[in-house]
């Protein structure tokens, strides 16, 4: 086993080790964001408007956060991501990156760089030594005032449990809040394995901002309690 | 193209009315319920008047501007209405996108190729049939295209003939917002009258809150809706043809209702969407028009060659 193989091993950096994976860091420039606030105003959330209507509950709880944040949400579809961003609103739109699949919407340099320019992604490697850089970076941005918007079950089809730790360890160490949102409907818009969208009503739930802490287990089971407490919310809504 | 809606006469009076009984219908709601406004704003009645405030102005300037402004508001019926029959009855994917795309067909085929509006059912039928023809998938398949058609003849063709109706008639733009607005008037009617009144059930089997003290309210409503909106009834209209429309109305809607009823009871799905504030979905707001529109056509065409 070679050197590098056995830092690998026992999870220790290589000193020489470089990311893996590109930042995208144009995506975050003036000009670029000013192209992705032209698409998402003029194209993406009158699309989803259109194709996916959506409420959004407890949007007064946004109104608390003063300064970056970590939301994380439950897993449904690939249109998790840009109804999320539709819900928050422009004002934390604007300083925002999403955490998206380096594996998926990363493997092609087109798809990467049209995911980067319209949503605002950043490639997250979600398995191997890889993930390590993608957490620093996502930290390094959290530490420079863009919030990160986060499906911490790392896949389509799971609920409000089973989170991945990686969303504490970003709100830990920036000392950002943890918001908790619950999607419900999109798994019925676009589900796992479906090509085009089947249009239908959805509904988001926003919950309280949850203060990072300084301990990662206790922050993932708040988040998950959050996302839990947002879905009993959207369901009484949805009960009338 | 679309026009200036202040152009046409007619616009501020039917505006201004539909404004009127949206204000008059939320007063109604204050009085009737009469509890803190914190349980108040959470009520259906409530939900449902601020939901008209939003589609009544919206839809009486869809219509009046005409072109592509009323196209997307069909469009999204269309759509968003077929996407919530494609829940209930569980049809594939496949077949889904079809009945939404053959939705959007039928609404060009009205407005610019009327002359083919015929072709639409069967035109739909064959489309289907390539589904298990091409994919060699045949299990079920009988199923989805029967289910599929239904969805068509249910969601689908309706919007094709209230554009239908629209653009071939010189009356069409006034037939379409006295019947809207009468089936508007007449579902709200109905709830509120079968809420108060309630009375024997009409058909427990398919809807057992519909009573026959919601058909009488529904009766009142629609004569009401078309009374507020006498401005719009064309000169070339007997008294006649104007009391057959609003029976029509009446049981159409009525109707309409039942259809979407037996329709969840039959396919035993409670699937709601949650697009329209009080209402759930498009489909539990435009069933009734979507029944009383081709009857109350076919009855005032009636009407004119049996009295006339």
């Amino acid at each position: 086993m070679s050197e590098r193989e056995q830092d690998a091993a026992a999870g220790r950096d290589h000193p020489r080790r470089r990311p893996t994976t590109p930042s995208y860091s144009w995506a975050r420039t003036p000009p670029a964001r000013l192209v992705r606030s032209a698409v998402q105003y003029g194209a993406l959330v009158p699309i989803l408007r259109f194709v996916s209507p959506f409420t959004v509950i407890g949007k007064r709880n946004l109104a608390q956060l003063k300064g970056p944040a970590v939301f994380v949400a439950n897993h449904q579809s690939h249109f998790d991501a840009p109804v999320c961003l539709a819900a928050l609103g422009g004002r934390i739109r604007r300083r925002l990156v999403v955490a998206a699949a380096a594996d998926y919407f990363y493997s092609n340099a087109v798809k990467g760089t049209a995911a980067s320019l319209a949503l605002g992604t950043v490639p997250f490697v979600r398995q191997g030594g890889g993930s390590r850089d993608s957490l620093q970076m996502l930290k390094d941005l959290a530490k420079g005032g863009w919030s990160v918007l986060i499906f911490p079950s790392g896949t389509r089809g799971t609920g409000a449990s089973g989170f991945k730790k990686g969303f504490a360890y970003i709100a830990v160490d920036a000392q950002i809040p943890v918001v908790p949102m619950y999607l419900h409907g999109l798994d019925q818009v676009m589900p796992k394995g479906a090509f085009l969208p089947l249009p239908g009503g959805v509904v988001i739930g926003i919950g309280p901002p949850i203060p990072p802490g300084d301990d990662y287990n206790e922050l993932v089971r708040k988040a998950e309690a959050g996302v839990a407490a947002a879905r009993t919310v959207v369901k009484r809504w949805e009960a009338g | 193209m679309p026009r200036n809606p202040f152009g046409n006469e007619l616009f501020l009076p039917v505006f201004l009315r539909v404004i009127l009984l949206i204000v008059v219908g939320l007063l109604a709601v204050l009085v009737a319920q009469r509890r803190s406004l914190r349980v108040w704003r959470r009520s259906t009645l409530f939900l449902r008047a601020r939901t008209w405030f939003v589609i009544g102005p919206l839809f009486v300037i869809a219509v009046f501007t005409g072109g592509f402004v009323a196209f997307l508001l069909a469009t999204f019926v269309v759509v968003q209405g077929s996407s919530e029959f494609v829940r209930i009855a569980g049809i594939d994917r496949r077949y889904a996108y079809l009945l939404i795309l053959w939705g959007e067909v039928g609404l060009l085929v009205a407005a610019l190729a009327r002359d083919f509006f015929g072709v639409l059912p069967f035109g739909f039928f064959t489309l289907l049939t390539l589904v298990p023809i091409l994919s060699g998938q045949v299990q079920d398949a009988h199923r989805q295209v029967a289910d599929t058609l239904v969805g068509y003849v249910f969601v689908g063709l309706p919007m094709a003939y209230i554009v239908f109706v629209n653009s071939a008639e010189p009356w069409g733009l006034n037939f379409l917002v006295i019947v809207t607005v009468s089936v508007a008037v007449a579902d709200i009617a109905a709830y509120a009258v079968g809420a108060a009144v309630r009375g024997p059930k009409l058909v427990p089997r398919v809807d057992p809150s519909k009573t026959w003290g919601a058909v009488l309210g529904g009766l009142v409503g629609a004569a009401v809706g078309v009374g507020l909106l006498w401005v719009a009834v064309p000169d070339e209209w007997s008294i006649a043809a104007v009391v057959v429309l609003v029976l029509v109305v009446a049981v159409g809607s009525v109707w309409g209702d039942l259809t979407e009823s037996f329709i969840r009871t039959a396919f035993r799905t409670e699937a709601r969407s949650t697009l329209l504030l009080g209402y759930g979905g498009v489909l539990d707001r435009v069933d009734s028009l979507l029944m009383a529109f081709p009857l109350c056509y076919y009855a005032i065409i009636l009407t004119g060659k049996l009295v006339g």
